[in-house]
């Protein structure tokens, strides 16, 4: 790769990254720094801390339909539909710069050590190709980066994980939690969060606004049109906007010579590259590798273990709200996390499945979520003279334990191409089939049922149970997986394709395995892994012709 | 379409009195709206429901007993029935003199104080985090 200047899209630039998400923006901004001209397609645009409703009177009105996390509700031109009617969950995301962490809770946290050897240590899923002993020095330097705010010492993980910034509070909600914990002697710790507890960077300091899963108002959350893209961009990096591509194209030798694409205008164009990166995401990837398809690669790029698409990961998410007769503030942020547990994380087979769950504490909010949790009440329990009664009873006085359930890999949830449905621009959109197991149902179910204890002992005086959100989270995993073998895997250890060696993915695709925490922090983590591999074997890496 | 029409209007405050009714210290929507600005809101960052809104409203316009036909829409059509609570709630939740009667500040902002972290680190609640004796497995 040469480190000439970025150039127009005319010519040939040495990186072409495919999305401006959290991977596109930490790859964009560790390549440019080092020289490399780089250009960023992406499908949506910039986002203003202005426009986010958090802040806003109507809040909960505009997080249903405008602001919400799932691109079949919010229809906007610059997201994909997705074709959800053969799938018990549907995924969120959302097209822009930032990607799907102009969302996100900023729940950040790592995977544990044994997430990287379930094979070895449980017999099922996979190993990785690297060790948490690995990626760790790749996630300090992204904590740091972004600003993570917490407490060292948590006991669930080897020593060495330190916050850089203190933490927020665990505030009402989080020590009514705790205090139910300590009664069961169930493991408890103040949740790290990419919110920052102190102005730092481009970050301001949290306001607790408690809107964090519709965009901060207030610019504190650490998604990555903040804290990665100003300084991508001040090194050089070129970042196109409202740009959807529809093929990675390839040269003669099959490897990767750049992508066409259509431009804000509809007008179909070409950007040349010596090394293509794909940061779309778990479906994102999948559908792009597969409308790359060409003669040699009939069934999709990079697709010859036919694993392209396959091992769809999600991660269902459940919840219990408890309901205290005290009041808890529970509209306070960061939300984000207050406390977490992973006391029934690690596999225990004599539960009866395999694999295990992360919990974490969230306050609820506004009235019209208080009212909600009495949905299934009778007329005259919820309305009528009875609403001022369950307003008064809930409003304010609710947490909630929600929990992150670990999804095994199987072959059979899958991304494929719709035959009908089309995004804005007439490219096929992704179709997603993905059936919840019954290993996940049963570790759901179990874990729900402790979570109904961890209120029970924290002193709630009623819980509403929500089995499975269908519209939660948007964890997009597993549908590129990463491993040594090309027969059984699509990317080799450093995230570069087998198949076609200059072309690299960075996103949620390459976990071989889902572990049960947000993957945000392993993605952007693994990104900058293959980063800092492209730069530093720049002068062995093949390219295109 | 974000804007409902005066007789729509009149039937959603109707509705109101049933599903949301004024106390001795809550007022009724009509009462703590009396201009519609707040109604308007709603209208507007729902803008995708006005319709089937008030296509529900004029099925209810002229019900000889109101608070039976809402009550058999929540039992018989669920979804249309979530329509108009959705606009009736989300609009009487708006308000301001509304939420300060409910104790709800609204989303907004509210620093922490910045002691307040540390303080809580050194208490007995977090002391029960300490003493937990169990451990991540080695990999």
């Amino acid at each position: 790769m040469s480190t000439a200047k970025p150039s127009t899209d005319t010519e040939t630039v040495d990186v072409l990254i495919i999305g401006a998400g959290p991977s596109g923006a930490v790859v964009a901004n560790e390549m440019a720094r080092n020289g490399f001209s780089v250009v960023c397609l992406e499908q949506g645009r910039w986002f203003n801390n202005n426009e986010f409703p958090g802040d806003k009177q109507e809040w909960e009105l505009l997080s249903q339909q405008k602001w919400s996390a799932d691109p079949n509700i919010r229809r906007s031109r610059e997201d994909y539909p997705l074709a959800v009617d053969d799938s018990d969950l549907h995924p969120l995301m959302i097209g822009g710069v930032g990607g799907s962490s102009l969302l996100y809770g900023a729940q950040w946290m790592r995977l544990l050590p044994s997430d990287f050897r379930m094979y070895s240590l449980d017999g099922v899923g996979d190993n990785w190709p690297l060790s948490y002993d690995d990626l760790a020095p790749y996630y300090a330097k992204i904590d740091r980066a972004i600003g993570v705010s917490g407490v060292e010492g948590d006991p669930m993980y080897p020593p060495g994980m330190v916050p850089p910034l203190p933490p927020h509070p665990i505030g009402k909600i989080g020590r009514r939690a705790a205090t139910g914990m300590n009664k069961l002697g169930w493991h408890w710790w103040p949740a790290p969060n990419a919110i920052a507890s102190q102005r730092v960077g481009e970050l301001t300091r949290c306001a607790r606004i408690g809107t964090c899963e519709t965009g901060c108002p207030e610019g504190a959350k650490a998604s990555f049109d903040i804290t990665h893209w100003p300084s991508a961009i001040r090194h050089g990096a070129q970042l196109k906007t409202r740009c959807r591509v529809r093929k990675v194209t390839t040269d003669t030798r099959g490897r990767a010579a750049g992508a066409i694409y259509f431009d804000a205008d509809g007008v179909e164009r070409r950007q040349r590259a010596r090394v293509v990166v794909l940061a779309a995401n778990g479906i994102g990837t999948a559908r792009l590798l597969l409308l790359s398809a060409h003669g040699d690669a009939s069934d999709g790029l990079a697709n010859s273990s036919g694993l392209v698409g396959k091992r769809l990961m999600l991660h269902p998410n459940g919840e219990v709200t408890g309901i205290y007769d005290e009041p808890l503030d529970s509209w306070l942020g960061p939300a984000g996390q207050s406390i977490h547990s992973l006391e029934f994380y690690e596999t225990d087979t004599s539960r009866g499945f395999v694999g295990g769950a992360k919990w974490q504490v969230m306050p609820t909010c506004g009235p019209l979520r208080a009212l909600s949790l009495h949905d299934r009440a009778a007329f005259d329990d919820r309305w009528g003279p009875a609403v001022h009664d369950r307003i008064n009873e809930t409003l304010g006085r609710s947490l909630q334990w929600g929990i992150i359930s670990q999804d095994m890999p199987e072959d059979t949830n899958a991304v494929t191409l719709d035959d009908t449905l089309t995004d804005s621009d007439g490219i096929p959109a992704p179709r997603i089939h993905y059936r919840i197991s019954e290993n996940t149902r049963r570790l759901m179910s179990f874990n729900l049922d402790r979570v109904e204890e961890a209120h029970l002992a924290a002193g709630a005086t009623k819980t509403v149970r929500t089995d499975l959100w269908p519209d939660q989270p948007g964890h997009l995993l597993g549908t590129a997986k990463m491993g040594t073998d090309p027969a059984t895997s699509v990317v080799d250890g450093w995230g570069l394709a087998h198949d076609v060696p200059n072309l690299a993915i960075v996103d949620g695709s390459t976990m071989p395995t889902s572990g049960a925490v947000n993957p945000t922090a392993t993605i952007t983590a693994m990104a900058l892994r293959t980063a800092e591999y492209l730069v530093a074997n720049a002068r062995w890496q093949e390219i295109s012709q | 379409m974000s804007t409902l029409a005066q007789a729509d209007r009149n039937v959603l405050h109707d509705v109101a009195d049933v599903l949301i009714p004024a106390t001795k210290t809550m007022p009724a929507l009509r009462d703590a709206d009396p201009g519609g600005t707040w109604l308007d809101r709603a209208c507007l960052a729902r803008a995708d429901l006005v319709p089937s809104l008030a296509r529900a409203l004029r099925a209810l316009a002229g019900t000889a007993d109101l608070p039976a036909a809402v009550r058999s829409l929540h039992g018989d059509d669920r979804a249309t029935f979530d329509v108009v609570a959705t606009f009736v709630a989300g609009t009487y939740y708006m308000i301001p003199q509304v939420r300060e009667l409910i104790g709800y500040p609204g989303q907004r902002r509210t620093p922490a104080a910045i002691d307040a972290a540390a303080d809580e680190l050194s208490d007995d609640v977090f002391q029960g985090a300490l003493d937990y004796t169990s451990s991540y497995r080695p990999a």
